[in-house]
């Protein structure tokens, strides 16, 4: 990967492109590199709809080679939804092909004069920009079914829908699986709707011709690449669990402990947890069988394959299976104990092209404010389409928990920088809390999702429910994620790295072999820190003080059953979570 | 309350697995630690326990230590291979960061003898209930008639393939689907045996 691609949408006489060298931005991948280019690239006062603001796309260090689990991509911008830097994150093909074709980088900069679409083809040949006005107003299934046709099967497509062209804040940018299918999305903070204010409504990318990226060292990349697949196959969380019941395995456990958000964050516990678990989510997909049902990856090269595919009782394809967050979402969130439901508002989202996360938090805080009754499937599934349809209550929904919060006059509204939670309430685990209330992204599982930060030397044993020491943990858990999501690997390696140091050391090693020079523990901190740094640099720039990082205040005063726990965590001791 | 036997074929146990994972309720002995429990009473072995059975709650509260950890009557007591995320790292038993939820945590407890006999609710999870569910239906356990026919309800034609042969106290029954809907309003003490 030694070429960044250009796009100028705003360019006079119309978009057009450009191929660079990589300069000052050499050596980084995925959030390393899209939090790079935002940060000296994009005004950080800017509207995040305006010109000014810079969509980059980036595939991890390690995508497009033979590494295992390595093809994750990153997405930055300045967020509409948070008004700071965002870096989403995904599956898919994109990663991988991307990297083959040797880009970096993909920076989509200016915007349309008007309101015409246009999408971009890239192969070996090179970059080819045309216009798209025949995919306006399409859903992300068509867009795709339309460009398959056009460009072959075997592409890779990167796309918005409706919900991006309409530029909402939940919008998410699409990203197709092995079988070209837009189930894999760069979802959270409306990066969608920063691609569709652009006029760019699609990317595809063609690998025909190109090869495996080559490491610096074979021999010894071969040998880690070997010893790390063999550790995740090993390890009973990413060798057994997860292809077994995908990440929706978890619904049971954090039912149990209490900590599961139920009903718009109001308890901890759902009643109808165990008809929506992983369990009950494999049983029923093995029950209906189809191609990839019950175990799937979500690119090809991934060993752990904690996806799978839903579909009807008919036996008709429906969506990828819903993982957690999404069950979470759709489900206990909102009160709905049925996966064919919960299938098919993920089905619509990734058509409408919206962050499942996002939507379900906000009907969550639509169903308190009275447009439906918790529990009410129906109501749920109308309530989305009219953000589909782009109706005046679907544009106020489709712009997030926060904005339907604000209209409707709801005070439990589970955000920070206006971005809504994930699918563990931060009272019960409060080192998850601290990282919702201080990530630079708004409130996210997944900074802080990697639990590698002891084996990085950085770590600790920390209690998560007593204040002290809860500063500590979040920030080295920020520090070791920021550092995964750069080199493409997925976060579900961090289970057998934790457990397994000799796969730890494969993992270091591998990365070592690719690039040609030893790797140690501290560089992989060094990286995570200077990701962060740049990241809290715009948005203290842009204008978040530490009032951003705090979770609502009903967090503090609401105690949630089971446990009866509030959040704890000072707002002193959250100030210090990036002192280091 | 009605007891209900069921034989079915070696494959279909599974599909009894939702009644597992929403808790079901066995008469034993009280007052031990979960290793006495567990070992001596659900016949894990110690080796499936230490290494298998990775996360532990004891009325909704994880657990360290299973030889500190009292079961009493009226406990509910749920069992998992090790999970994903950083939410299932901090859940794992006496993991890294077991610190982590330390004031939801099961605290130890004073033994006492094995001393009376209780009812208590066990919840088995994710790998642990393919491998121990079996044994758990087989020696008997207390279900919520509703909950057996809500599976029943899902495989309405199946029903005769599933259930080979079916027995309510002393008399043979037709598993069909007015069975289960008579049963849906009682507690049921349900047997499940592999039919030979
Ligand atoms: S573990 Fe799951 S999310 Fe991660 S790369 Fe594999 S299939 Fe995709």
């Amino acid at each position: 990967m030694d070429k960044i691609l250009r796009i100028d949408m705003g360019a006079s006489g119309g978009p057009a492109v450009k191929t660079e060298a990589l300069g000052d931005y050499a050596g980084l991948g995925g959030r390393a590199m899209t939090s790079a280019v935002v940060l000296k690239e994009v005004p950080p006062t800017c509207h995040p709809l305006s010109g000014e603001n810079k969509l980059v796309i980036a595939p991890g260090l390690l995508s497009g080679s033979a590494a295992a689990v390595s093809g994750r991509i990153s997405v930055g911008c300045k967020s509409p939804l948070t008004g700071g830097i965002k870096e989403a994150n995904s599956g898919g093909q994109g990663a991988q092909v991307m990297g083959r074709l040797g880009y970096a980088a993909i920076i989509v900069e200016g915007k349309v004069a008007d309101d015409s679409l246009y999408k971009v083809f890239i192969n070996k040949d090179g970059v080819k920009l045309e216009p798209a006005g025949d995919l306006k107003g399409l859903g992300n299934y068509a867009t795709v079914e339309k460009l398959s046709a056009q460009y072959g099967k075997k592409v890779a497509c990167i796309t918005i829908g409706q919900a991006g062209e309409m530029k909402m804040s939940a919008a998410s940018i699409a990203f197709t699986d092995m079988e070209q299918r837009p189930t894999r999305h760069a979802g959270r903070g409306g990066v969608g709707a920063v691609m569709g204010s652009k006029g760019l409504k699609a990317v595809i990318l063609d690998d025909d011709g190109m090869k495996t990226r080559s490491p610096a060292d074979p021999e010894k990349f071969k040998a880690a690449n070997k010893a790390f697949a063999e550790g995740l196959r090993k390890h009973p969380v990413t060798g057994e669990g997860l292809a077994a019941f995908g990440t929706n395995m978890l619904t049971n456990v954090v039912n149990e402990a209490g900590a599961y958000p139920t009903n718009n964050f109001q308890k901890g516990q759902f009643d109808g947890a165990s008809n929506i678990s992983g369990e009950t989510q494999a049983a029923l997909e093995n029950e209906r069988g189809g191609e990839g049902s019950a175990t799937h990856g979500c690119h090809r090269g991934c060993v752990i394959r904690c996806s799978g595919t839903f579909y009807d009782k008919d036996g008709n394809y429906v969506t990828k299976q819903p993982e957690y967050e999404t069950v979470w979402a759709h489900g206990g969130n909102c009160g709905i104990d049925d996966l064919d439901v919960i299938a098919q508002m993920d089905r619509m989202d990734d058509d409408f092209g919206l962050d499942t996360i996002e939507m379900g938090a906000t009907i969550g805080v639509a169903m308190e404010a009275g447009l439906a009754e918790f529990g009410d499937s129906q109501g749920a599934i109308k309530l989305l389409q009219e953000v589909g349809d782009g109706t005046s209550l679907g544009r106020i929904l489709g712009n997030g928990a926060a904005v339907t919060g604000q209209v409707f006059g709801v005070e439990r509204v589970p955000v920070v920088k206006r971005q809504s939670m994930p699918a563990y309430d931060p009272r019960t685990v409060q080192g998850i809390g601290v990282t919702y209330a201080t990530t630079t992204m708004g409130a996210d599982h997944t900074a802080g999702y990697a639990v590698t930060a002891n084996l990085l030397g950085v770590g600790g044993s920390v209690d998560a429910l007593k204040p002290e020491g809860q500063v500590e943990l979040s920030r080295n858990l920020q520090i070791a994620t920021a550092a995964i999501d750069s080199t493409g690997m997925c976060l579900f390696i961090a289970f057998a790295i934790l457990d397994q140091p000799d796969t730890f050391n494969a993992l270091v090693d591998l990365i070592g072999a690719f690039i040609g020079q030893p790797m140690t523990a501290d560089d992989v901190t060094a990286l995570g820190k200077s990701v962060l740094e740049k990241e809290r640099e715009f948005n203290l720039a842009a204008g978040f003080t530490a009032k951003d990082d705090r979770l609502p205040d009903y967090f503090k005063k609401e105690a949630l059953a089971p446990h009866n726990v509030t959040f704890n965590v000072t707002d002193e001791e959250l100030d210090t979570v990036f002192n280091w | 309350m009605i007891q209900l036997n069921l034989h079915v074929d070696a494959s279909c146990v599974s599909l009894f697995s939702p009644l597992l994972e929403k808790g079901v309720v066995i008469q034993t002995r009280t007052g031990c630690t979960l290793r006495d429990f567990l070992c001596g009473q659900l016949g894990l072995s110690g080796d499936y326990l230490d290494q298998r059975v990775q996360t532990l709650f004891l009325d909704a509260r994880p657990v360290d230590d299973v030889d500190t950890a009292v079961i009493r009557d009226g406990s509910t007591l749920a069992l998992s291979a090790a999970m994903p995320g950083l939410l299932g790292a901090t859940m794992r038993k006496g993991g890294r960061y077991a610190a982590f939820r330390k004031d939801i945590s099961q605290h130890t407890d004073e033994c006492g003898i094995c001393e009376a006999t209780g009812r208590v609710t066990v919840k088995l999870f994710n790998m642990v209930a393919r491998e121990v569910g079996g044994r758990l239906l087989e020696a008997g356990v207390e279900v919520d008639g509703s909950d057996l026919q809500r599976i029943a309800d899902r495989y309405p034609e199946d029903l005769s393939r599933i259930i080979r042969k079916a027995r309510m106290g002393d008399h043979e029954v037709t598993p069909d689907k007015s069975l289960f809907s008579t049963l849906s309003k009682h507690r049921i003490l349900l047997s499940v045996s592999i039919a030979k």
